[in-house]
């Protein structure tokens, strides 16, 4: 197979993440039909610089080349590692740039290029938003079109005291990330909480995530629920209602849309003490 | 009851109810710096770990037993029962959680401020 391309200047960037099996020069026997497999290099081997192939110019002027496939291992758990492949003015992809860690950290006449061939207009990421390269495989250029949004809540079943009495607490907390079109959860949690604040306590019985839509897609979300109750059932004060032990359930959800707004709720079944409320910790609009 | 003997029975009780405000302040400020102890559990996981949470209500016991405190040693009552007041409310509000170990000391508490309230009374 052969490409063709019109402009001198081409800039790839290729990143591997995780431990992948490195696949080096080897060339493979052209199949009977069909184009043949692009010659992999690999690109740890590589160094500014070299050349990754040779094309042929055409009458036109263009440059034809056989399809190259460059590969790299991530030099670390979380780490990335990037490199600048170019096409000279003398038909020769050549690398041009190679390095560690964000994609901010490279040169610029080899980031700019990228940029502006992405299909969104793109932005280039805080430095905390390249963790989403560091998700299994996920392409860097893909990860740089979209923003990241956290929504985190607190929920909790409290006393007489009001919602300074918290007894029971339910937090949840989703990270997505969105581009207009969908919306990808990149990380979520939740945790669970009882109390010990004296003979008595509140059990955390079970802290479960019943729900996760990790999309890509124009909404996603999560919920969890934690089931509690007061201990001993039987005893003052986890006695006093008419059914013992103030058992109870705590549900949170936050959602992610792909416009980047988000929404959290809460609900609770089982027998609570005086109510239920929730605190906003961040995002959630 | 002869004289000394009641002396000694409200001083006993002035001291223990200070005793006993003071160890409820304690109790407060550990709470409101500290926490009150509790097992957070991550979801999906069956074991959880302590963790200490303050607890921002607890300054409402601690500015009660300040004002106990005071009338008691400067021998105002009324102040002494305006604290009081202050701190068994709260005991009872917040009853399922840090109040409801104080209920106990505000009971104690409340013995003794009657002791020494019906005594200072007969003496003036």
């Amino acid at each position: 197979m052969k490409i063709k391309t019109t402009s001198l200047l081409l800039s790839l960037v290729l990143v591997t993440i995780g431990v992948t099996p490195v696949v080096g020069n080897s060339r493979s026997l052209p199949p009977v039909e069909g184009p043949p497999p692009p010659v992999e290099v690999n690109g740890d081997e590589l160094a500014v610089g070299d050349i990754v192939a040779t094309g042929i110019r055409g009458e036109g002027g263009d440059c034809n080349i056989d399809a190259v496939k460059v590969r790299t291992t991530a030099p670390g758990q979380g780490k990335t590692q990037w490199l600048g492949i170019v096409l000279d003015t003398h038909c020769r992809v050549v690398v041009n740039a190679k390095w560690e860690g964000p994609l901010t950290d490279g040169p610029v006449d080899v980031i700019e290029p990228l940029l502006r061939i992405l299909p969104v207009s793109p932005t280039i990421p805080e430095k905390p938003q390249l963790d989403l390269m560091s998700r299994g495989g996920a392409s860097g250029l893909s990860a740089l079109a979209c923003s990241l949004k956290t929504s985190e809540q607190l929920v909790f079943m409290y006393g007489y005291g009001g919602t300074w009495d918290k007894l029971t607490r339910k937090t949840g907390k989703l990270t997505f990330c969105y581009d207009g079109v969908n919306a990808t959860i990149n990380s979520q949690s939740g945790t669970c909480q009882g109390s010990t604040p004296g003979s008595w306590s509140w059990v955390v019985d079970a802290c479960v995530t019943i729900d996760v839509r990790s999309g890509p897609a124009p909404i996603v979300w999560r919920t969890g629920r934690g089931d509690y109750h007061c201990n001993p059932p039987s005893q003052f004060p986890c006695n006093i209602p008419a059914q013992d032990g103030y058992y109870h359930s705590l549900y949170d959800s936050e959602d992610g849309h792909s416009n980047g707004t988000s929404h959290c709720s809460f609900w609770w079944t089982g027998v609570i003490v005086a109510g239920v409320d929730r605190q906003i910790l961040q995002g959630c609009t | 009851m002869a004289k000394p003997l009641k002396v000694s029975i409200v001083n006993a009780a002035t001291v223990a109810a200070i005793l006993l405000a003071a160890g409820v302040a304690l109790y407060a400020l550990f709470v409101l710096l500290v926490g009150v102890p509790g097992i957070v559990v991550g979801e999906g996981e069956v074991t959880g770990s302590v963790r200490y949470f303050p607890h921002p209500a607890a300054v409402v016991p601690l500015l009660a037993t300040a004002i106990l405190l005071g009338g008691l040693l400067t021998r105002k009552l009324l102040i002494a029962w305006i604290g009081f007041a202050i701190l068994s409310t709260f005991s009872v509000l917040f009853l399922f959680s840090i109040g409801g170990g104080l209920l106990p000391m505000t009971g104690l508490l409340l013995i003794l401020l009657t002791i020494i309230t019906i005594s200072w009374r007969n003496a003036s």
